[in-house]
């Protein structure tokens, strides 16, 4: 028995060719024109996104954002401040028309490159005092100067001989800012207290922050306010292996350090992203600069206090409930 | 604040630390420029080493066998370098700059696929600090040598048996031949490829330790892409700063070590000189080293020469 054959008339075959092109043909150009009206958002990290508590937690904001309001998203990761103008340039190129800045370091290039695409949106997260009156670029502000202030005061609040350290990164403007604070912080909790101030030099280098601050509590510092970014575990390992305390930042850490952390102070990274989203769809981003302060609940502290006199819980929240209500100068 | 005997005490102690890792990589290195290896690849190595020695405490829990998969894994990228430097006889120059970029990339590609990064490491007491009963507590030096890391003290030992094995044995003699003089060497039947090659693995061998006591000894088991800091040149100058003598690298470590520990203890006391300026220092002596090697006649006559039978 043979193999059954089937036939299709040319003029009949021809009719369904041609039917079959139209259907993908439309299909092909309904897709294209959905793509073409989706938001494409790109995130810049200085960092990775993979390692550290600063770009993770950007990056986790970000991918929500972009879930919740159908944006395609892209990142591009350690990225230097020097070559965060090229990185932008070649986003805005492609067509991306939201640019997500993680890093206050990219401020001056988003003022170079913003002019150039004037139908992008760049956004900058952490800290701004200018946008340079562009309208693409608007600004999520971090007021640091109030953080820095309460991680100095909740450091000397807790500690019991009076001696606190502060291991900073590299010897930058906003380093040396957020260590005036730190000390302005410290010397309003506990006025003649003594504040050792280091600089390791480095975000990156675990090995140099640990060693400064097993230096620091050998000289009597109970308590340690890390600021070095990535670098903060080795200060928080030294405290945690030599029985002294010491703050989480931008997260919460005290899971990772569950006998040195007293408290986190913690960024509202979703809620700041989230604002990002909704006012892109609503065509409002405008070059403001939004701040984010304890008036407004920008950022906080993690409760309860752990390892500490409840006395200093209260205190603290005493301190920013009066700073968020501008009751006192920290300046 | 003081200069106290505590200072000093902090002071020394720090540099022995922050020197030990340099050491390590250091004792490595000697062996390659001594048979003519410049291996400018050692940071990398470092790195490879560093990363291999997380990977391995995170599978196993134990410091100690993340200790020797470091070592493990300095080796292999020793040999991928030894291949290219040793064998195929690369520009050594060009070929460590360019593995030292390809490690970066290539760690920190691994670190996100193979790495736990919420990962708690256990107590890595057993590799990370040796008290010597009875000396520890001496005043000044206590603290700085008879509190340290056992994977230090057998770097210690390390420096002496590499000063007799380089000085009084016939496998010293020959590395040592093959670094002042490929072709005699050739000529008297050493295999200059084997033996350059052999250098090489040994130098994977110590640097793959200097990684892991740098991730595993002084950052408590966490690994960060491009962990070393530049330590792996630091480490290439202190051979040349030695003059190539493993016993004057011990000291020569320790100054290193001095050096960056002043950045801190420095500041710390409130030395009233810049914190920038004090954070240079370690690669200000450095720079040193390195016009040293233009001076005198103490280093390997062939150092950074690939061998090509009869180019001459």
């Amino acid at each position: 028995m043979g193999k059954p054959t089937y036939t299709i008339a040319r003029r009949r075959f021809v009719g369904l060719s041609l039917g079959a092109a139209v259907v993908s043909g439309t299909a092909l150009s309904a897709r294209r024109a959905l793509a073409a009206d989706q938001v494409e958002v790109a995130g810049i990290f200085s960092g990775s996104v993979t390692q550290g508590n600063w770009d993770p937690p950007g990056y986790a904001a970000l991918a929500k954002m972009a879930k919740k309001y159908g944006f395609k998203s892209s990142y591009v990761e350690n990225t230097a401040d020097e070559a965060a103008a090229a990185v932008m340039r070649q986003l805005a190129a492609r067509g991306v028309q939201l640019i997500i800045c993680h890093s206050s370091g990219f401020s001056a290039a988003i003022e170079d490159v913003a002019p150039q695409f004037p139908q992008t949106q760049f956004v900058l997260y952490s800290y701004a005092s200018t946008t340079g009156g562009l309208k693409n670029y608007t600004a999520w502000s971090v007021n640091w100067d109030q953080y820095g202030f309460i991680a100095g005061a909740t450091a000397a609040y807790a500690s019991k001989t009076k001696h606190i350290g502060i291991v900073s990164g590299g010897e930058i403007p906003s380093e040396k800012r957020s260590q005036q604070f730190f000390i302005k912080g410290a010397q309003y909790a506990a006025p003649g207290i003594t504040v050792d101030a280091v600089y390791t030099g480095s975000f990156t280098d675990i090995a140099k922050a640990k060693e400064i601050a097993t230096g620091l509590i050998a000289r009597g510092a109970d308590v340690l306010i890390p600021s070095a970014d990535l670098a903060d575990v080795g200060t928080q390992q030294a405290a945690g292996e030599n029985g002294a305390l010491t703050l989480g930042s931008y997260i919460d850490q005290s899971k990772d350090y569950p006998d040195a952390v007293i408290t986190s102070t913690v960024l509202n990274f979703d809620a700041s992203y989230d604002q990002m989203g909704a006012l892109m769809v609503a065509g409002k981003l405008d070059g403001t600069i939004y701040e984010e302060d304890l008036s407004n609940n920008g950022w906080g502290v993690v409760t309860p206090f752990l390892h500490t006199d409840p006395a200093v819980q209260a205190k603290v929240l005493d301190l920013m409930g009066k700073i968020g209500k501008n009751q006192l100068n920290i300046e | 604040m003081p200069f106290d005997a505590i200072t000093v005490s902090l002071l020394l102690a720090a540099a022995v630390r922050l020197g030990a890792p340099i050491l390590l990589a250091a004792l490595g290195e000697l062996v390659s420029e001594r048979a003519g290896v410049l291996n400018i690849g050692l940071e990398g190595l470092m790195l490879f080493g560093a990363f291999g020695a997380v990977l391995g405490l995170q599978h196993s829990n134990d410091p100690v066998i993340g200790l020797l998969c470091g070592a493990g894994s300095g080796l292999a990228a020793a040999i991928m370098l030894g291949v290219a430097e040793a064998v195929l006889r690369a520009d050594q120059i060009v070929t460590g700059i360019g593995f030292n970029i390809l490690a970066v990339g290539a760690t920190s590609l691994l670190r996100q696929v193979a790495l736990n990064g919420s990962y708690n490491a256990p107590d890595l007491r057993a590799i990370s600090m040796l008290r010597i009963p009875g000396l520890d507590h001496l005043p000044i030096v206590g603290r700085a040598f008879f509190m340290q890391s056992p994977v230090l003290y057998a770097a210690v030992v390390v420096a002496v048996l590499l000063w007799l094995m380089l000085r009084f044995t016939r496998l010293g003699l020959i590395i040592r031949a093959v670094g002042e003089g490929a072709e005699a060497a050739d000529a008297a039947g050493i295999s200059v490829t084997l033996v350059r090659f052999g250098a090489m693995a040994f130098t994977g061998l110590c640097a793959g330790v200097a990684g892991s006591y740098l991730t595993l000894v002084a950052s408590g088991g966490v690994f960060v892409d491009d962990a070393i800091g530049g330590r792996g040149y630091l480490a290439v100058a202190v051979v040349i700063f030695s003059r190539w003598n493993p016993l004057w690298i011990l000291l020569a470590s320790v100054l290193f070590g001095f050096a960056d520990a002043l950045q801190y203890q420095g500041q710390e006391i409130g030395l009233d000189i810049s914190p920038s300026l004090l954070l240079m220092s370690p690669f200000v002596l450095a720079l040193v080293a390195w016009v040293l090697m233009g001076q005198g006649n103490a280093g390997p006559s062939e150092i950074g020469q690939p061998f090509v039978r009869g180019r001459k």
